[in-house]
């Protein structure tokens, strides 16, 4: 092998990503996959409340606002400025607290509060954020609630919700396509239009281009992966580690996609496997999305060995050192698939000569 | 025929139990061109890959430069260059990309791809991507890629199939060139024409063997029959005959024929390539 000539190839294929439209396609998928997730699961077009707040005094009810996850405050200096901004559906509503404001409420007075809501804001919004105000002007007073709510739990108390638990489905669904896709489909491409037997008639060696292909894989399905985990909010303190695991998944992808590519003859032979084999690649992340079925079924299937570790460290927010074992079993897959991969590519040689 | 650029001996190949080539000898000396001939199937793929390391002979042994291909693949692709006859361009590179990209494969350090382009009429189009070339032009950047190591041994696929005359001629004169320059050609063509322009020396092979090898001349001579084809007006009619030039009433015959008044035109006539190869094999070239 000769890393000149790996480089070489290496080069020319990232030199030609930006001419093929799989390439582009790849890239673009995770963006398009996590806004339509998130247009279904909520968050973008179910923002948190957002009220603005004009206080002329020192009112300690912007700070408690400011302290509340779900909503989103916005201090504004003028009422004007205000009533403008929830006219126009910037804001949610708008609250306007006088100078001793906060001190009148708990002599007793009844001092005047104005509260702006936006005709076009929604009412779940509009009713979020008038029980939260009642409730602080409450506390404020401090009187009791009217009534005593009991909170009740349905369901299991420590289950994640459905959008945190489709971030290593999205991960998987980036790195995946990118990790074999790519290094399968310019394989068979290469392989249909003869430009490998052009190749592979120079001094460079059918493990050099092999090795260039999978680094191009590597680097998408890495990258890809990387920028599905960031705007899916997966990243952890441990970001070292987040990127271990996609590295993990990238490699093992980039090894099935070269095995794939040098088995299978042409590009609809490739979609038909992709569409029959998809089912082992994805049914651990499947299967984390409903945590009521085992999820040891999950560790038949060797993509487990990457996204079990992705799931126990954005869900859990465990350390790599808690998922090392598996990750260390998903480094060995790789390992194996990459020799296999070295076999399949010296038959694919002879038999491209014997063609 | 000067030192040995190709020296095969004895080579066989089978696919299963389909014999390809049955135990072939033939060298090819420095500079000189090879015209290889046979019908599809006789097995000219099959000695092409195995001379140029694709395939390791079953059989035999196969040596380029006075190296055993088998053992040194590398070494021996290093100092080739092979025009297939598939156009196996990155047609999203433009020509030049693709020189480029191959020169650097073989390490060609301080290529000039514009030359190249120049020489094969492509210099105004090097920029063009490869899928907006015609099938012409696209043969003539094959050449120029076989090109970029200044190879010892090229080896051609019918490196004119399908082009017009203009761009036909422009590759056999690159060919001429190259053999000029010392480098040994390997030619597998249909064009019998082509052949004998061009070759040195041409072999037929046709169900795996080599049926004859030798200068063209020499092949027409040993099995083609000379003849004079004689065309004349009598009582009005235009008639025409052959003349074998090889029998004992040959001179009677010309005499008889160059003293007529009705004589309108006489023309020698030799054997073509393929005469002779139906000849030899009882089958055509295609």
């Amino acid at each position: 092998m000769s890393v000149r000539k790996t480089w070489q190839i290496f080069a020319r294929d990232v030199a030609m990503g930006p001419r093929t439209m799989m390439v582009l396609w790849l890239i673009v998928f995770p963006l398009l996959i996590t806004f339509v997730v998130r247009l279904v699961f909520g968050d973008l077009i179910d923002p948190s409340p957002r009220v603005g707040v004009v206080d002329f005094g020192s009112s300690s009810i912007p700070a408690a606002l400011e302290a509340d996850d779900g909503i989103d405050l916005t201090i504004v200096n003028r009422v004007a400025e205000l009533q403008e901004m929830v006219e126009t559906n910037e804001l949610d509503a708008g609250l306007v607290l006088d100078a001793g404001f906060d001190a009148a409420v708990q002599r007793g007075d009844l001092p005047n509060l104005r509260f702006f809501v936006g005709g076009e804001s929604l009412a779940s919004n509009r009713i979020v954020l008038a029980v939260t105000t009642i409730d602080l002007i409450r506390g404020l007073a401090g009187e009791p609630a009217p009534v005593e709510v009991v909170t009740e739990v349905i369901g299991d108390g420590s289950s994640v919700p459905f959008q945190q638990r489709l971030v290593p489905m999205l991960v998987l669904l980036s790195v995946a396509l990118a990790g074999i896709f790519l290094p399968a489909a310019s394989l068979i491409q290469d392989k249909t239009t003869h430009t490998i037997d052009a190749v592979l008639i120079t001094p460079a060696q059918v493990g050099d281009y092999f090795v260039a292909k999978g680094m191009v894989g590597f680097l998408l399905a890495f990258g890809v992966g990387v920028i599905t985990l960031l705007i899916n909010g997966g990243f952890t303190a441990y970001v070292g580690g987040n990127l271990l695991v996609v590295g993990v998944g990238a490699l093992m992808s980039v090894q099935i996609g070269l095995i794939l590519g040098a088995a299978i003859k042409d590009i609809q032979t490739m979609f038909t496997v992709w569409k029959g084999g998809g089912i082992i690649l994805f049914a651990p992340a499947v299967l984390f999305l409903f945590p009521t079925v085992p999820q040891w079924i999950a560790k038949i299937f060797p993509t487990y060995y990457f996204l079990g570790p992705l799931y126990e460290m954005t869900v859990n927010a465990v350390s790599v050192a808690d998922v090392a074992l598996d990750l260390a079993i998903g480094v060995a897959i790789s390992i194996a698939l990459a020799g296999l991969a070295g076999i399949v590519a010296r038959r694919m040689e002879k038999r491209l000569a014997a063609a | 025929m000067g030192d040995s650029a190709i020296k095969v001996d004895n080579v066989r190949y089978s696919y299963g139990k389909t014999l390809a080539v049955d135990g072939i000898s033939f060298q090819v000396g420095r500079g000189e061109i090879l015209g290889f001939l046979g019908p599809n199937g006789a097995g000219k793929s099959t000695t092409i890959k195995m001379l140029t390391g694709m395939l390791t002979p079953q059989g035999g042994k196969v040596e380029l430069f006075g190296l055993d291909v088998s053992h040194n693949r590398k070494e021996v692709q290093a100092r080739i260059g092979v025009c297939f006859e598939e156009k196996n361009l990155y047609l999203n590179m433009s020509g030049m990309e693709n020189l480029i990209f191959f020169a650097r494969l073989f390490g060609m350090k301080g290529y000039d791809p514009r030359e190249a382009l120049k020489r094969v009429g492509l210099s105004e189009r090097g920029n063009d991507r490869v899928k907006r070339y015609s099938k012409g032009m696209r043969q003539r950047l094959m050449v120029a890629r076989a090109l970029v190591n200044t190879p010892d041994v090229l080896f051609l696929d019918e490196p004119t199939n399908g082009l017009d005359p203009v761009s036909s001629r422009a590759i056999r004169a690159i060919i001429q060139k190259e053999s000029e320059r010392g480098a040994a050609v390997f030619l597998t063509t249909h064009d019998m024409n082509e052949a004998d322009q061009l070759s040195d020396r041409v072999a037929f092979i046709n169900e795996g063997l080599i049926v004859a090898m030798d200068t063209p001349e020499n092949l027409k001579l040993q099995h083609g029959t000379r003849s004079v084809r004689v065309r004349m007006r009598e009582n009005g009619d235009v008639s025409e005959r052959v003349v074998p030039l090889d029998t004992a009433d040959t001179g009677e015959l010309l005499k008889a024929a160059v003293g007529s008044p009705g004589l309108m035109t006489i023309h020698t006539e030799e054997a073509t390539l393929e005469d002779i190869f139906v000849k030899l094999t009882g089958r055509g070239l295609t």
